[in-house]
């Protein structure tokens, strides 16, 4: 049987589900697919298969028939393992909406000694527009030849330049002939407007020649400056290489560049963006990406979920192994395991006013897809239920500490966001006020520097409406950073 | 619904942090308690109503906190034991309501005390701080907080009345 078909992954539960998880799958499953509700023809045959389905499991008798009948896919190892921690062990019954964070981690079960070095397969993509002029492209010819020798001699590199066109500077090559790869980048000359769209397709064009599930494929994006009128054309592409198993990450250099529009890119594939405001921050990213690179067990993890009527996932953000907010979709792409350290996700919900009878509470139930390049069979699956009890009276109502410690630096970020948003749309008073408390916390926790830059950007905005050039960018990395769970894989360098 | 003692910004049931100000809402789970040798207890400015013979005997409250007050600058231990409540200030002539803890053998006339300023509760294994519309306010770890609203503490935390430095020490 095709284990994409078999009841379970259809009502998108696992094997030992509960009966009662059964009956919740069915349902919400059902009102999504009902030819009353929903005019696809695909979805009456679905609604069929589902109506079989829960005949079948909801009897204990037939299910557990059915179960011998499925065989080997009961043994299968999916080769990663799923914590969750929870903000509260159980939720009142309460007429008022309340708030459930979780901390959600996925760990490798492989042990990491066992020589799995997966081979890359790798793109720059470099800015070289005349903004890039100077001391900036300098630093980055001298980052990606530091890259070209840190790599193995297996590896695929191709390197490409773009201004308002792409130039092809190496084409997708096995790292043989050094010298030759080398002397192509030095050449690299500023001049010319900013189009990402023209890189990014060659880029992504370059790794389409070896792509292959067994290799890390993956484009780093350097660039200084916004790019107009192909945003929707960038985000496409993003999103459909992402569905081809090709992962994006940015790096910003000075004040131009349009961070939001990075985030966005970057996110479809789970990557995510920097900003380099001194050539140092350059040197340790490069460093960094690299060795998380070649340290990935597990890519393109992504979450397909379903919540009951009352919850609404409100906020995702991944700490570990970098720092980045998700995207909130039903199918959130989280980003890559790696072999050292896992994947850590810290997730709001937002629960609403429960049904009287309702003793638990569905936060979330579906899958995790990924896939691991070092593995026979390299994609894998494995089924994440959160839920939490609900109950009249609640009498433990301590917090986790290490819930409370996440979320501490992460209500740091929001704020700044908060901040940045009000600043956008004019409310200086506020914005301002957020700023001043976001260097309050951020002195308390001994993070002088941060602290001063925000500041003077609060003082710079009371005065000139205005963030300064690199202010909200510095503010916005600098806080982000901090989110960093203790004992985290990227040390500074 | 929680209100942020900090700054009344009102937030949902289950909210760690506040998202206006950013202050804490919630107490960690007390996971260790910390051992303090510093000088000998003074025992004098407890109010007088407890003398120190009661006070060496008295055994904690079982199954409640019990909390020392650590005086920054005088490197003196005030242990308070056997109440659930207690208000913080100092004594002056001719005041009608007198505080549970004097301080002002502490220069609490020169830091800003004021005669009743603050009290501090514990209930639920919790302690929390509330300042009593003081003249000059009192601080949490630097922060000013909002008079006649709880505001919780964890062991280790800086209160401020007025000027004067009081740091908070639990014994789970």
């Amino acid at each position: 049987m095709d284990p994409e078909e078999d009841h379970y992954s259809l009502l998108k539960i696992g094997r030992n589900a509960t009966s009662d998880q059964i009956r919740k799958a069915y349902f919400h499953a059902a009102r999504l697919l009902h030819p009353d509700t929903n005019p696809d023809p695909d979805a009456a045959e679905q609604f069929i298969k589902l109506q079989q389905a829960y005949e079948t499991l909801s009897d204990a008798n037939r299910r557990v028939a059915y179960d011998l009948t499925l065989g080997e896919e009961e043994t299968f190892d999916p080769g990663v393992s799923v914590n969750a921690t929870y903000s509260r062990q159980e939720l009142p019954h309460s007429s008022e909406s309340q708030l459930v964070y979780v901390l959600f981690e996925v760990l490798s079960t492989v042990q990491s000694n066992e020589g799995l070095s997966v081979p890359l397969n790798l793109s720059l993509v470099i800015d070289r527009s005349t903004s890039m002029g100077g001391e900036r492209m300098d630093n980055v010819k001298q980052n990606a030849l530091n890259l070209v020798h840190q790599m193995k001699a297996d590896n695929f590199l191709s390197v490409v330049s773009f201004s308002d066109r792409a130039e092809l500077l190496v084409p997708a090559t096995r790292l043989t002939d050094i010298s030759k790869i080398e002397s192509n980048i030095r050449l690299m000359q500023p001049g010319g407007a900013t189009e990402i769209y023209q890189g990014l397709e060659m880029g992504l064009s370059q790794i389409r020649r070896n792509l292959n599930p067994r290799y890390i494929n993956h484009l780093i994006m350097i660039t200084d400056g916004h790019t107009y009128g192909d945003e929707a054309a960038c985000l496409d592409l993003a999103e459909r290489a992402a569905a081809e198993g090709i992962g994006i990450s940015g790096i910003g250099i000075g004040s131009e560049w349009n961070d939001g529009f990075i985030d966005k890119m970057v996110s479809f594939g789970g990557g995510n963006s920097l900003f380099a405001s001194s050539p140092k921050d350059l040197d340790n990213f490069f460093a960094d990406k690299l060795k998380n690179l070649v340290n990935v067990y597990a890519e393109g993890v992504t979450w397909d979920f379903d919540c009951d009527d009352e919850v609404e996932l409100r906020y995702a953000f991944r700490v570990k192994p970098d720092q980045s907010p998700l995207t909130i979709s039903r199918s959130i792409c989280l980003g890559s395991i790696l072999s050292s350290s896992g994947l850590n996700i810290i997730l709001e919900f937002v629960v609403h006013p429960l049904p009287k009878r309702v003793t638990e509470v569905t936060l979330a139930h579906g899958k995790l897809k990924m896939n691991i390049p070092s593995r026979l069979k390299s994609s894998s699956s494995v089924s994440v239920n959160l839920s939490r009890a609900v109950n009249d009276q609640v009498t433990d109502n301590t917090t986790n500490a290490a819930v409370i410690q996440a979320l501490s630096q992460l209500s740091l970020y929001r704020m700044q966001e908060k901040a940045r948003h009000e600043a956008s749309t004019g409310d200086i008073v506020r914005a301002t006020t957020h700023l001043q408390n976001l260097a309050t916390h951020l002195l308390s926790l001994d993070e002088r520097d941060l602290a001063r830059t925000v500041l003077m950007e609060a003082d710079h905005l009371l005065k000139k409406k205005s963030y300064t050039g690199e202010g909200d960018k510095k503010i916005k990395y600098g806080t982000r950073a901090l989110c960093l769970l203790p004992g985290g894989a990227s040390e500074p360098a | 619904m929680i209100i942020c003692p900090n700054c009344h910004n009102k937030e949902m049931d289950g909210a760690l942090f506040c998202s206006e100000c950013g202050a804490q809402l919630v107490v960690e789970e007390f996971s260790n308690t910390h051992s303090f040798l510093n000088g000998e207890l003074d025992t004098d400015i407890l109010s007088q109503a407890i003398d120190e013979e009661q006070l060496a005997v008295a055994p904690p409250v079982s199954g409640d906190v019990a909390l020392s007050l650590f005086l920054v600058d005088s490197k003196k231990v005030i242990p308070l034991t056997g109440r659930t409540e207690y208000t913080l200030g100092r004594i002056a002539e001719g005041q009608p309501i007198l505080p549970d803890v004097d301080l002002s053998s502490y220069d609490a006339y020169t830091h800003g005390v004021s005669r009743l300023h603050a009290a501090v509760k514990m209930y639920n294994q919790r302690v929390v701080v509330v300042d009593l519309g003081s003249s000059n306010g009192t601080r949490v770890n630097g922060q000013k907080i909002v008079p006649n609203i709880d505001y919780p503490l964890n062991n280790g935390d800086i209160i401020a009345l007025g000027k004067l430095r009081i740091q908070v020490l639990l014994h789970s």
